[in-house]
């Protein structure tokens, strides 16, 4: 790579830009005169809201000071902005986690079981992910800086609970739909952090129901932070699906490589020749198809003991299955007809019904050596793939996903000359499955070179 | 820092802050203010800058924000306002900013950062935001496709 090459790419800075730049170091103070403006009016308001709140006076006198506290604004016909120092002139959404705070939730509604950490908790009935009743979480946040635009609101409150201020916000899916959800920002000014709290349901058609709004009223007011040690938030970014190769965005990988159609596909029962890398980026051949691909029948009675080769140590997913372990067969999901941006519209919405089908492959590997961890250094997953894109969910085909393989769980490794299977599950939907492939993915670490096969199923 | 200090700064990475927004934005206007917002707003945050040495890392990564900010606005508004601003550059520069223009953007924007700007894959990891594992996905895969295109 000749980095001057590419150094001369964009030239120098035009005349016209140099300009910006300087104009904008002159008038670096400016910004302070509005901010200094700002604040004088921030005195009277907190003044105003003292005489309405009978709030002890020290907390107001520090808020008219600092002109600190929680203050909503609207944007648009369904934005509501919501900042604790009125002061921001910053334009972006801002909230850091707290640190060294916790949350402690003194009451949740019956049935209702939390999951989550210190600083952010979300509660669902009977701890479960894919309940079709209502669910809430709550997060902390420092208060210094926070800043948050809520969309589509239909509504605003300001009030009280154990003397910190907050704002309840009611909000709409879509103009079309009766869906709705809440969330609630509380300001905790001792502790200088904001509690934010959301209610909603992501059940559909005739299984949704609102958030109760007195159980959301008794929770925000049976809820508290407490100091803590300093427990700080990391968070990973980037996608790794479940068996995935760590520490790569195979998701991200894969649509690079479709994008510019760095791939393979592979016609149902052929095989195809991959190239892996072991630790010390040493590279080996192994070959790959797909010996066994069915769907399986019986769909009204079929359940997790139905997988092919499963095995008692697969862990299937709740989303697909009911409490007796049944395929849920059909779900339905919204469909956005016309995008609202949140602020000034809220879009148009239907509903649409799926239909699931289940599917069960054999991923055969045959290699003339022995290769450790196999499952560490390739990846398979499986997608749509339509008009030159990969997906996981797409709102007429529906979804594809792999829900399951043998190689999450157990080391798979090949010796020579005797192959080694990997059981995989697919949900597909509705006429999906045409789209459907597995996906094979590798990454030398060394190099960074990656290979991606599709396999075709149908 | 000084107002003194943060202006030195910036003029010293405005180079950088040309050919970053120039590679997201092509449009030598949007470029102008896009730099604008970004000094400001790095003026009001600096109380969020914890050591100087990272100046220019985070200042780069305000100015990606507000270009990102800039694109979406963009595309809500149907605006189509590319200006490549190629007349005054020359058959070389033409062809190489042609082949950067190709990459996914993702990885372009990564190639700029790395090949152009010279940050490390920890100063790029910081300022985009992702795994290091990714930067280095990205680099891999961007040097193959400007090799092939620019062969």
């Amino acid at each position: 790579m000749k980095q001057n090459k590419l150094m001369i790419a964009y030239g120098e800075p035009t005349d016209g830009f140099h300009h910006s730049v300087m104009n904008a170091l002159y008038h670096l103070d400016d910004k302070r005169n509005v901010k200094y403006a700002k604040r004088r009016k921030c005195i009277r308001i907190a003044v105003a809201f003292a005489a309405v709140a009978a709030i002890g006076t020290t907390s107001v006198a520090a808020a008219a000071t600092n002109c600190f506290g929680l203050f909503s604004q609207t944007v648009g016909k369904y934005g509501v902005e919501v900042t604790v120092d009125n002061n921001s002139t910053s334009s972006e959404s801002y909230a850091e986690r707290a640190k060294g705070v916790k949350i402690v939730a003194e009451y949740a509604p019956k049935g209702y079981e939390a999951s989550g950490s210190y600083f952010s908790k979300s509660y669902r009935y009977d701890g479960e992910y894919y309940s079709d009743k209502w669910y809430y979480s709550m997060d902390v946040y420092e208060a210094k800086g926070y800043k948050q635009t809520e969309v589509n609101v239909i509504d605003t409150k300001e009030t009280e609970f154990n003397g910190n201020k907050t704002i309840i916000t009611t909000h709409k899916y879509s103009e079309n739909s009766d869906k709705i959800y809440y969330c609630a920002t509380e300001f905790f000014e001792d502790m200088g952090c904001v509690l934010q709290f959301r209610f909603a349901s992501d059940a559909e058609g005739d299984s949704y129901s609102a958030p109760d709004y007195d159980e959301v009223i008794k929770i925000i007011e049976g809820t508290h932070l407490e100091r803590t040690g300093d427990i700080s938030y990391n968070s990973e970014t980037g996608y790794t699906a479940k068996g995935a190769i760590a520490g790569y965005d195979t998701l991200e990988i894969l649509s690079d490589s479709i994008d510019n159609k760095d791939y393979i596909t592979v016609k149902p029962g052929e095989k195809t020749t991959v190239t892996v890398a072991d630790k010390d980026g040493k590279e080996k051949t192994i070959s790959v198809r797909i010996k066994f691909f069915k769907e399986l029948e019986d769909k009204d009675n079929l359940s997790r003991d139905d997988f092919h080769n499963a095995g008692s140590s697969i862990n299937l997913s709740d989303k697909y299955f009911d409490k007796d372990g049944k395929l849920i067969k059909t779900y339905t999901n919204t469909i956005t007809d016309e995008a609202g941006d949140g602020i000034d519209s809220l879009g148009k919405t239907h509903e649409k019904t799926y239909n699931r089908h289940f599917y069960t492959a054999d991923v055969e590997i045959t290699a003339n050596e022995t290769i450790e961890d196999l499952n560490n250094i390739l990846y398979l997953g499986a997608f749509g793939f339509k008009n030159g894109r990969l997906y996981m969910m797409d709102e007429n085909d529906g979804e594809v996903n792999m829900i399951y393989s043998t190689a999450y769980y157990n080391s798979v490794k090949t010796e020579k000359d005797k192959p080694v299977t990997i059981t995989v599950g697919l949900i597909c939907d509705n006429d999906s499955v045409e789209n459907a492939r597995i996906s094979l993915l590798t990454v030398n670490d060394k190099t960074k070179n990656s290979e991606v096969d599709l396999f075709e199923l149908n | 820092m000084t107002k003194k200090k943060f202006t030195d700064l910036v003029l010293e990475s405005e180079k950088t802050l040309y050919r970053v927004s120039m590679s997201m934005l092509k449009n030598e206007s949007d470029c102008e203010d896009a730099v604008q917002t970004a000094i400001l707003t790095a003026y009001e945050k600096l109380f969020d800058l914890k050591r100087e040495e990272f100046f220019k890392t985070w200042l780069v990564r305000i100015l990606i924000n507000v270009c990102n900010k800039q694109l979406r606005f963009r595309s809500r508004h149907s605006e189509m306002t590319d200006d490549i601003g190629e007349t005054s550059l020359g058959s070389e520069q033409i062809e190489v900013r042609q082949a950067l223009d190709k990459l996914p953007p993702k990885i372009k924007q990564t190639v700029i950062l790395y090949y152009i700007e010279q940050f490390s894959v920890k100063e790029i990891k910081q300022i985009l935001k992702i795994p290091e594992g990714t930067v280095k996905s990205r680099l891999s895969k961007g040097r193959e496709l400007l090799r092939l295109e620019l062969s």
